[in-house]
């Protein structure tokens, strides 16, 4: 007899028409061969990582050295065209990789790290502590964050240091709330109680046996991160805030390119905002991926 | 319910006094030197000085934090740097068009996003359901800056039927009156139709633009919960008990709204400091790009002034919205 | 016959490989009676009595089968021929009614909505109509209830009010899905009384599905005892409670008085049914099922061992003498 469940997930992806006891690992291959949304969303995270690490190495053009080419429409010799300083836009949009997802990535896992920690705490210290933690985190959500995060960098200086701080700490309260939430759940289950009565103590339960369960939807949740990580990131530097002209960065490319966009030379803001639009999309999809294939365990 | 609103009210209090001591001694203990920025760089020690003492900056932390508090509780947000305007003046002129901006980005969103999301739960599985939540993960996901420039490059450059970036109205053309700040409701009071429509037109792109976003999030949420009710214990007594198809569908509408309302409330807040991107892209001159403007000279009285404001309404909408979740479902009136 | 059922079948899951909830079911009430329907959880008893109303849980189909209502074929009905029918011929009353009721709704007011959704009436009628069902149900003071939401109500309460809604047309049937579980054995028993007490005011016949053979024996007239998914034995009460004939009831009476007779059980909990057995699809479970008679490779028919009373056990007379006869007496 099946039953009902009150909340049911949201799937972006077909229901596999397999038994219910498939390992994780063949459900995400599964849902590749099924799915194309989930060919375009892993093939794009590829990609994007593929660029973070080698981009600049295979741009054709000096990132950073103008060429002769100004405001010059795509072509062969320059795929993306070039801006008003001359420098080529398809070097730039690939070797941007480098600092976007790389901020993107490096503030995802600090707030990971630092949320499932707070979570874990919020989660096995119910009394005053947890309260706090809670409050404390509602209060943050109450912040006009992206207003928060211009003061800090502008404030703290536009580093790149500063602008993994800041999106990290704005990224805490999402994993520490999910954390929390599933360490509670998975607390009541019951191989955490017969660890109980084998008299493990409260802290080996909890980084052993509750952590690493709870981490999973940790997980998909980061992938999700980052792409708004890497949205905030490029958000500052269009305003200014940010990652500074002329190093190649998305978002600075695309503010290069904004007053050009109404004179008709489209091609300097839109190639770096697509590039951008894509990775983002990618991660999103990735993120629901992994959400989808927790979901499915049963 | 009286008493639902006056707890929530002693937790808003407390909370807009942390967010604004948090964010005045942030922006204090941050490298960036305001008397620097002022004075300039070669300026004498006696020239520092009197500007130290002019700011109030030679005074200790806590006294400055205290009366810059108490100044807050009788709506005086202190003076800009900048200007030497009183800041409530300057964020009472900017608010109005940063709040017309979302709110109606907010409702075009709703309008767009729960009928498709309610036509996507109707048809769970098929292809209609499927497109529809790629194009929710789609547009959930999407820098709504960089989409503002390429409507921008579309409607303006390429079709010509929307105007240039310039702010809300086309230069030269007078605002009408103020009675209430909001252009739109002035220019239609005032009757002049003319600056109603042409202050539409300006708006038009941003509010597609934010609303386009705001569709991903919106149509996942009504999709969900619409799903949720629908395969709910109680939709299948009551499709058992024979109940009319418009009783069931009035059932499906309402409990499924209440967890939309929610998420709508925490994206208000969350929109109101991302405003200024878009502000920026279409030269609105509203409180996000003031708040931008205004830190880059370092006029933190100006700066201190947006955040508590953007929180303070922030938290009326969580406050509106939990009213309203109590008036849907009766089950939080009780419980709380 | 009031209700006739004939080889219902429902399947869940996916069509390549169902899960096969109902197996070709049939049963049959007649006017003013009232028949049990009994099986332990998994059976596929609600499955079925919920099919009767052309419905299925998520994921569920009827794939085969006649349901005849006063002569006429349900199965078939269009959606708003089974709207006008549900609720107002036949009246369901399910398990857990704090779920079943909308948490959102004041529950006068849902009454009320069943009532007009098929009958004419105004506003005002259909608030009349909603307090007298809840007076007729045993709620005192019911214009407060009226105005209570259902989680401000026992669980005891919530069922009168199902009953209430069940009722409000006055069907000629009243599905009751283990109306009882979940509430304590006082407010059980009066529940179960008023349950009664209103079919016979009204003239309905009553379908009681339960797991519990004490109710069978206090309020039934006949019984059908559900097992993976089948009938597996009808009788009337009488007979049904002096030898029954299935392993599946005796193992449900044995539980019933907490025996420790592990002969009398059966072993493990009900299997998912995508690949059905050979033979008895009880074997694997059953305490009796045994090679020479064919219990693991022929399926049973339903044998008519006298007076009505049918069992598909190919044991049915070993089964019979197995119950020691202080049992039978329940």
């Amino acid at each position: 007899m099946s039953h009902l469940e009150a909340e049911r997930e949201v799937e972006a992806f077909p229901r596999a028409a397999v038994g219910r006891h498939i390992r994780r690992r063949d459900h995400f291959v599964l849902l590749l061969k099924q799915s194309w949304l989930a060919r375009i969303g892993v093939s794009i995270v590829t990609i994007a990582l593929f660029l973070t690490v080698f981009g600049p190495y295979i741009a054709p053009y000096d990132l950073i050295a103008a060429t002769p080419d100004i405001y010059e429409s795509p072509s062969t010799t320059h795929f993306f065209g070039t801006d008003g300083s001359g420098f080529d836009i398809f070097s730039r949009v690939i070797a941007a990789p480098r600092y976007d997802v790389t901020i993107a990535l490096v503030a995802t896992i600090l707030s990971l790290v630092l949320g499932s920690m707070l979570g874990l705490i919020g989660a096995f210290f119910r009394g005053w502590t947890g309260e706090l933690l809670m409050r404390g985190s509602d209060s943050v959500q109450a912040f006009p964050l992206f207003v928060l995060a211009i003061i800090f960098v502008i404030g703290a200086g536009r580093s790149l240091i500063n602008i993994v701080i800041i999106i990290a700490l704005l990224s805490v309260p999402i994993f520490l709330r999910l954390i929390r939430s599933e360490v509670l759940s998975l607390r009541e289950r019951a191989f955490v109680e017969s660890a109980t009565a084998n008299g493990s103590s409260r802290m080996r339960i909890a980084f052993r046996h509750v952590l690493p369960n709870a981490m999973v939807p940790g997980f998909a949740q980061a992938s999700i991160t980052m792409g708004y990580a890497i949205i905030i990131a490029a958000g500052l530097s269009f305003l200014g805030a940010g990652v500074q002209p002329p190093t190649p960065e998305w978002g600075s490319m695309i503010a290069g390119g904004a007053n050009d966009i109404i004179n008709g030379r489209w091609w300097i803001s839109i190639f770096p905002g697509a590039a951008m639009a894509l990775t983002v999309f990618g991660f999103a999809i990735v993120g629901e991926m992994i959400q989808t294939v927790l979901l499915r365990r049963t | 319910m009286k008493t639902l609103i006056l707890k929530r009210l002693c937790f808003v209090l407390p909370q807009l006094v942390l967010v604004a001591a948090v964010v005045f001694v942030l922006l204090r203990i941050l490298p960036v030197d305001p008397v620097d920025r002022i004075a300039g760089q070669f300026a004498t020690p006696e020239l520092r000085a009197q500007v130290e003492e002019e700011l109030g900056l030679d005074r200790s932390l806590g006294t400055q934090l205290g009366s810059y508090l108490a100044g807050i509780f009788q709506g005086d947000f202190g003076t800009s740097w900048l200007t030497s305007d009183p800041v409530r003046e300057e964020m009472v002129e900017r608010f109005p068009l940063t709040l017309q901006l979302i709110t109606l980005a907010f409702f075009v969103a709703l309008a767009i996003a729960i009928p498709l999301g309610r036509a996507s739960a109707a048809r769970e599985g098929s292809r209609v359901d499927k497109a529809a939540q790629s194009y929710s993960l789609f547009a959930g996901a999407q820098p709504d800056f960089w989409w503002g420039l390429m409507f921008l490059f579309l409607f303006f450059f390429k079709a010509g039927i929307l105007p240039a970036p310039l702010g809300v109205l086309t230069p030269g053309r007078q605002a009408p009156d103020e009675i209430t700040h909001f252009i739109l409701l002035d220019a239609l009071i005032r009757g002049q139709l003319g600056v109603f429509v042409d202050a539409l037109r300006h708006l038009a792109l941003p509010v597609i633009t934010l609303a386009f976003v705001l569709t991903g999030p919106f149509t996942k949420m009504t999709r969900q919960s619409v799903l949720s009710v629908s395969k709910s214990e109680y939709m299948l007594y009551a499709d058992a008990t024979g109940l009319s198809e418009r009783a069931m569908k009035r059932s499906l509408l309402r409990n499924g709204l209440a967890p939309v309302l929610t998420l709508a409330a925490i994206f208000f807040g969350f929109l109101l400091g991302g405003a200024a991107l878009i502000e920026t892209v279409f030269t609105l001159n509203g409180l996000g790009l003031y708040a931008v403007q205004r830190m880059l000279v370092v006029d933190f009285p100006a700066v201190q002034g947006v955040v508590v404001w953007m929180t303070a309404f922030a938290l009326l909408m969580y406050l509106i919205m939990d009213l309203l979740y109590a008036a849907l479902d009766p089950r939080v009136r009780y419980s709380e | 016959m009031l209700l006739e059922v004939k080889d219902l079948s429902i399947e869940y899951g996916s069509v390549g490989a169902p899960n096969h909830g109902v197996c070709a079911v049939s049963f049959s009430i007649s006017e003013g009676e009232i028949v049990g329907i009994v099986g332990e959880s998994g059976s596929g008893k609600s499955s079925a009595m919920l099919a009767v109303l052309g419905l299925t849980r998520e994921g569920g189909r009827i794939v085969n089968g006649s349901v005849r209502f006063e002569g006429q074929e349900l199965l078939g009905l269009t959606r708003e021929e089974w709207r006008a029918f549900r609720g107002s011929s036949i009246g369901l009353v399910t398990q857990s009614p704090r779920a079943a009721l909308n948490p959102v709704r004041r529950v006068g007011e849902q009454i009320a909505e069943v009532y007009r959704s098929h009958r004419k009436a105004t506003k005002a009628q259909a608030r009349e109509r909603a307090l007298e069902l809840l007076r007729l149900v045993g709620i005192n003071d019911p214009e407060r209830r009226h105005d209570a939401y259902p989680h401000e109500l026992s669980g005891g309460m919530a069922q009168r009010i199902l009953i209430a809604i069940a009722l409000s047309c006055t069907p000629k049937l009243l599905i009751a899905d283990e109306p009882t579980s979940g509430l304590d054995a006082t407010v059980q028993a009066q529940v179960l009384d008023d349950l009664r007490r209103v079919t016979r005011e009204v003239g309905s016949s009553l379908a009681l599905v339960t797991h519990d053979l004490g109710i069978v024996a206090n309020y039934c007239d006949r019984v059908y005892v559900m097992e993976s998914g089948e009938i597996v034995e009808e009788s009337d009460v009488e007979s049904f409670f002096a030898r029954p004939a299935h392993p599946a009831s005796l193992a449900l009476l044995s539980k019933q008085q907490d025996s420790q007779d592990e002969a009398l059980r059966l072993r493990g909990a009900p299997l998912d049914r995508i690949v059905l057995p050979s033979g008895c699809f009880l074997h694997p479970r059953c305490p009796f099922a045994d090679q020479a008679s064919g219990c693991m490779t022929e399926h049973p028919p339903l044998y008519d061992i006298g007076a009505g009373h049918r069992s598909r056990c190919h044991r049915h007379q070993t089964v019979r003498d197995a119950l020691p006869s202080r049992y039978a007496s329940a």
